[in-house]
């Protein structure tokens, strides 16, 4: 499977750490990654899944109120 | 011999901790390492998981859902410094309930020098209880914060929090929760407590060292300390988000570790509440001792003071330490104020500060032995 994925960026490592605690609890698989530099210098981590997971993604941490940065497809 | 356990002096800091906050610490520095917020690698997202675990337990505890308004601080006095400092910004009046600590009276007065707060007590009953059926009557248009001390750490009466900020509506109130955290309950978002301190080490049975402010979404105030965040590097100015904002500098992460580790593990209290009243009654049928406690026992938590007819409070104290292995702390315990409120100021009294640990047959040491002294 070399399905698409997305880079999500947040203000904080706070908000990764409770993004990742909820797409654990919502089923999306997710995995933490250092910020690739050229990117950003936000918090230095950054959550990737895949690109089906984007629309319940954003929909979830829309609801929980966690601002996010879609950044770019690798 | 029967050993007991005589570290009376829990108001201070908390004796004995749950193991595993110990085996935390030592996790933290003996295997994981790794800083907060600084880099991505493994080491650093382990660290990252156990503060922010932290961070969402202790706002669990104090009843809110948003958990990045808990920010760490070195202690309670330290977060109320943020909160005070960061607050108050131009000539402002303040209310203050009886039983406030120095670490509330320092900074108070330091801003009160800088003519930028005029300081005035809420009305109260004798044991430094606020008295709500009063407080209308001092409630001025210019009063932006009413700073409550949850529960003395002098005679320890629990202040009614809901119903003061019922009676003082839309202004901001702070609540210092250093004695209270984890001995008596906070609900700041159903109560509406605007700003909170606590610290780890008392009731929470956490490391020294680690501690925190709540900061509520109706007040704004400006960081205390300025510096790095692991976030927005590229700029010169503080974040504007939470937690961040307060967070300059790497946390003391060993200690936050112990604390998760201690609010994951908190012990059953081996004795109960009536026990702990026994004990009071007990003290209190001594003619030799004076006890300082509240007027009614509904609001009294787990602490009390004493004082003795001839013997000095460091006197008391030491014979205490030295003949019986019982510790407590004499003196004005860094709350003059409350001292005055209750009549024992400048000579202070002795604290008896219970812990979790007490069992019943450690209240039944302490009494045989003050009243041997007696």
């Amino acid at each position: 499977m070399n399905e698409k994925k997305i880079l999500i960026l947040f203000q904080s490592i706070h908000y990764v750490i409770k993004a990742e605690k909820i797409c654990l609890k919502t089923g999306i698989p997710c995995r933490i990654i250092p910020v690739p530099k050229e990117v950003s210098s936000e918090c230095g981590m950054a959550i990737q899944i895949e690109e089906s997971h984007k629309d319940t993604f954003e929909t979830t941490m829309n609801q929980k109120g966690i601002s996010f940065r879609i950044c770019y497809n690798q | 011999m029967k050993e007991y356990n005589g570290y009376f002096d829990n108001g201070a800091t908390s004796f004995p901790k749950p193991p595993q906050v110990a085996e935390a610490v030592a996790l933290y520095l003996n295997t994981i390492g790794g800083p907060y917020g600084r880099s991505a690698h493994s080491r650093a997202l382990d660290v990252a998981r156990a503060v922010e675990d932290t961070r969402e337990q202790i706002a669990s505890l104090i009843g809110t859902e948003e958990a990045q308004r808990v920010v760490f601080a070195p202690n309670a006095t330290h977060a109320l410094n943020i909160i005070l400092q960061g607050f108050v910004k131009d000539s402002q009046r303040v209310l203050i309930s009886p039983l406030e600590h120095n670490a509330v009276m320092r900074p108070l007065t330091m801003l009160q020098k800088q003519k930028k707060v005029s300081i005035v007590q809420l009305p109260h009953c004798a044991d430094g209880t606020v008295d709500v059926s009063r407080i209308q009557s001092v409630l001025k248009p210019d009063i932006s914060l009413v700073i409550v001390n949850h529960q003395s750490n002098v005679n320890g009466i629990v202040q009614p929090i809901q119903e003061i900020k019922a009676a003082i509506g839309e202004i901001a109130l702070l609540v210092d929760a250093a004695q209270s955290l984890g001995k008596a309950e906070v609900k700041v978002d159903e109560w509406g407590i605007d700003f909170l301190a606590f610290t780890g080490h008392k009731g929470l049975l956490g490391p020294t060292g680690t501690g925190g402010a709540y900061i509520g979404k109706n007040c704004s105030i400006s960081p205390l300390v300025y510096g790095g965040t692991g976030s927005k590097s590229e700029s010169f100015a503080m974040p504007d988000f939470f937690p961040d904002c307060f967070e300059a500098g790497t946390p003391n992460i060993a200690g936050i570790f112990g604390l998760g580790a201690a609010l994951h593990h908190p012990p059953a209290s081996s004795h109960s509440h009536e026990q702990f009243l026994y004990l009071v009654k007990e003290l209190e049928r001594i003619d030799s001792l004076t006890v300082f406690r509240g007027a009614y026992l509904h609001n009294q938590g787990e602490l009390f003071s004493v004082t003795h007819r001839s013997m000095s409070c460091s006197q008391l104290s030491q014979l205490l330490s030295e003949k019986y292995e019982i510790q407590t702390r004499s003196g004005l315990h860094c709350a003059p104020l409350a001292h005055t409120t209750i009549g024992t100021f400048p000579t202070g009294t002795v604290r008896i500060a219970v812990s979790p640990y007490h069992t019943f047959d450690d209240f039944e040491y302490l009494i045989r032995c003050l009243k041997e002294i007696a």
